[in-house]
């Protein structure tokens, strides 16, 4: 029982500070790309390895001028992020259509809920990393 | 935050793992194989870069949850043709009513999307009493960093600057909602939301007898707004107050049942700008029945937020 309560303790500790530095990480690395937008209020960051995979589903307005930036640490590589659908038709794969940037901008002709998808992309090397990825929408009309 | 059912023990043998792996408050040196520059300090195994070796084997999904924020409603209200209505926003002299956590959290949010509204439509004097009060609720919720007294002898310097005091209320509600989080108090981060946009709403709904109509297709389109902020805040922990918030705003979805929906088949081109363009979607339809009973049960449940 002791044992137990010190492990969830440390464990307690640990995502505190892994926490921290993904705020720390995205504050120094992600929300300056942002300039000129007004930033969705929710933070949504996480530490993410190799193969790992995050979606996001949000309603975006007609009317209104949007950026997605999806940032990571470099440690991850490229990481790669489509936008689809409500129904899961692929709109928009960053692999393709914007492969040298970790944004995109974009707008809706009709306000739709659509669905991020990240992708870290798979590693061989003999030591795995970890790294902070940040999701990031800022808007502006 | 919700992780896919496969994965939810993962985190807790992960972050064990990891923590065992690093050791209790270890130097830097016992990090082996972190390939940090010199000038990077590492913390219990992350750098403060945001990277560190991981003891994890198996993938996971993240799933994140989001909603529009305040000033994207108060934004699109504005757009749509609709007036500023000061004596629909709860009075900022209020904010020392509400002396629990839970209505403090809940008011912060209402007080959020007033001062959304405010400062869209240029009232800034308005501004200006709901950020003090959002100061002092954020105060009282242990989270006044979000608003040094640096922030607000910026905002007074800037008071008759609309588009500086859009950045500093978008960049506050950001740090409120994630040192919330950070904090562990992800049910009053939901609160803020729920009740922001309740309030988004409650403001969007007032005179509907002389909105345009573009502002009753706007108030048709929040059922997917809704629909965001119930997944959100049901992602998080389950607080009495979080599930009463949520339970009364079941009136509000049922009220938003009569709102028809179409699906258009999605497109994407691309304009000269380098900005893609998401076609197609859903078009919503609502009649004038239907647009006030959702602002009929709006106005029930932002009644009960600001008591």
């Amino acid at each position: 029982m002791k044992h137990t309560i010190i492990l969830l303790l440390a464990f307690g500790l640990f995502a505190t500070t892994a926490d921290a530095q993904c705020r720390s990480f995205t504050k120094k690395n992600c929300l300056s790309s942002l300039d000129g937008y007004i930033q969705n209020d929710n933070y949504n960051s996480a530490i993410l390895i190799p193969g790992d995979e995050a979606e996001l589903m949000l309603t975006f307005l007609a009317g209104q001028d949007y950026r997605l930036i999806v940032c990571g640490h470099p440690v991850l590589g490229e990481i790669a992020y489509e936008i689809n659908d409500s129904r899961g038709k692929r709109l928009f794969d960053s692999s393709k259509n914007e492969p040298d940037v970790n944004y995109v901008d974009f707008k809706v002709e009709t306000t739709q809920q659509l669905q991020i998808h990240v992708q870290v992309p798979e590693s061989k090397a003999a030591i795995q990393h970890e790294g902070c990825v940040t999701v990031l929408v800022g808007s502006k009309s | 935050m919700r992780f896919n059912q496969r994965i939810q023990a993962l985190p807790i043998l992960i972050g064990m793992g990891a923590f065992l792996a690093t050791g209790c408050g270890g130097s830097q040196d016992e990090h082996a194989g972190h390939d940090h520059s010199n000038d990077t300090v590492v913390v219990d195994g992350m750098d403060t870069d945001g990277m560190a070796v991981t003891s994890r084997q198996n993938t996971l999904t993240k799933i994140f949850h989001a909603a529009p924020s305040p000033m994207e409603t108060a934004s699109l209200i504005k757009r749509s043709g609709a007036h500023f209505h000061a004596d629909a926003l709860n009075g900022a002299d209020r904010a020392s009513e509400y002396t629990t956590s839970d209505a403090q959290a809940i008011n912060l949010g209402i007080y959020g999307a007033d001062l959304s509204y405010a400062t869209i439509f240029e009232e800034n004097s308005a501004s200006l009493e709901y950020l003090s009060a959002i100061k002092d609720l954020a105060g009282q919720l242990g989270i006044s960093d979000v608003l040094s007294d640096e922030v607000m002898a910026e905002v007074e310097a800037n008071r008759n600057d609309r588009e500086v005091l859009i950045d500093i209320v978008s960049d506050t509600f950001y740090a409120l909602n994630e040192q919330l989080k950070y904090n562990g108090q992800e049910d009053l981060a939901g609160l803020v939301v729920a009740a922001g946009w309740v309030e988004g709403m409650y403001l969007a709904t007032r005179h509907l007898s002389e909105a345009p109509q573009e502002l009753k297709t706007r108030i048709a389109e929040q059922k997917l707004v809704l629909n965001d902020v119930m997944n959100l805040c049901g992602s998080y922990e389950q607080t009495p107050a979080l599930t009463g918030l949520l339970s009364s705003m079941q009136a509000i979805e049922a009220a938003y049942g009569a709102v028809g929906t179409t699906e258009g088949e999605g497109t994407t081109s691309r304009e000269e700008s380098g900005t893609f363009v998401i076609g197609g979607g859903p078009t919503f339809t609502a009649d004038d029945a239907a647009i006030g009973a959702i602002a009929s049960a709006v106005e029930t449940v932002r009644n009960g937020c600001i008591q």
